[in-house]
């Protein structure tokens, strides 16, 4: 089985977690239909104002991971793990856009 | 900002919307569809809406940084073919949230693919199936919105 036949992995994995439940009980929990898990009201994240800092300034990074918040660059790092300790608690912060540019 | 929210969210098929990038930063030469959303408890991370991808595939090195565990995953004996190459690694299970710029964010329990290691490319993608199949969206191109419900 290709890991790319994705509905029929769902399928087996499914089925034959009912068969041989000690062995597929793994891929069974990690193989299933994606699910809702919940919903909360939008905050503001100002990610309309770092989408555009990135518009206009991402290819002065290529190759880098950077950290952009409100519009503003607050980190730039050669990894993500770097880019962490540049930034500290703001790398999980809701409004700090992470990404590795290309 | 959104034309269409108050048309789609009255007729239930959309609550929430957000503006995506038409190509990702620093591949400006090629067309894509970039969403933000939220991996488990990260920060807005950008990602390659891909229909054709049958999981989400996220960088590893980002994951382990956010604990996301892939022992917890089941490693498949087979690879995953990603744009020509195959990657062994691991399939977990991780909260994806759509990140609204107006009304609500919806998190999806997706199916990721984690490489064992590093491709050369953009490095997150929202599959169909493990993913995006869950949820209603519609793309607007012409202001680059993505509307999205459930």
């Amino acid at each position: 089985m290709m890991l790319d036949m994705n509905r029929l992995a769902v399928r087996l994995a499914q089925k034959g977690a009912g068969i041989f439940p000690d062995d597929l009980r793994k891929a069974a929990r990690v193989l299933r239909e994606p699910r809702i898990q919940g919903t909360a009201p939008a905050s503001d994240r100002k990610l309309d104002a770092s989408r555009k800092w990135l518009c206009k300034y991402a290819d002065q990074y290529k190759g880098k991971w950077v950290a952009v918040q409100a519009g503003n660059l607050i980190g730039a790092a050669n990894s993500a793990r770097e880019l962490k300790n540049v930034i500290s608690s703001l790398f999980n912060s809701k409004d700090t856009l992470i990404l590795k540019v290309m | 900002m959104a034309s269409f929210i108050e048309k789609l969210d009255e007729c239930g098929f959309a609550e929430g919307c957000m503006a995506y990038l038409d190509h990702y930063p620093g591949e400006e030469s090629s067309s894509k569809i970039v969403l933000s959303v939220q991996i488990k408890n990260s920060g807005p991370i950008m990602a390659v809406m891909d229909t054709c991808a049958p999981w989400c595939i996220f960088d590893p090195d980002l994951l382990s940084l956010l604990e996301i565990d892939e022992e917890d995953g089941y490693r498949p004996e087979k690879g995953l073919n990603i744009r020509g190459t195959i990657y062994y690694g691991a399939l977990v299970r991780v909260p994806v949230t759509f990140l609204a710029d107006e009304g609500i964010d919806i998190s999806v329990e997706a199916t990721v693919f984690i490489p064992e290691r590093e491709y050369d490319s953009p490095r997150y993608f929202i599959g169909l199936d493990g993913c995006l199949s869950r949820i209603r969206f519609a793309i607007d191109p012409s202001e680059n919105i993505f509307y999205f419900g459930q």
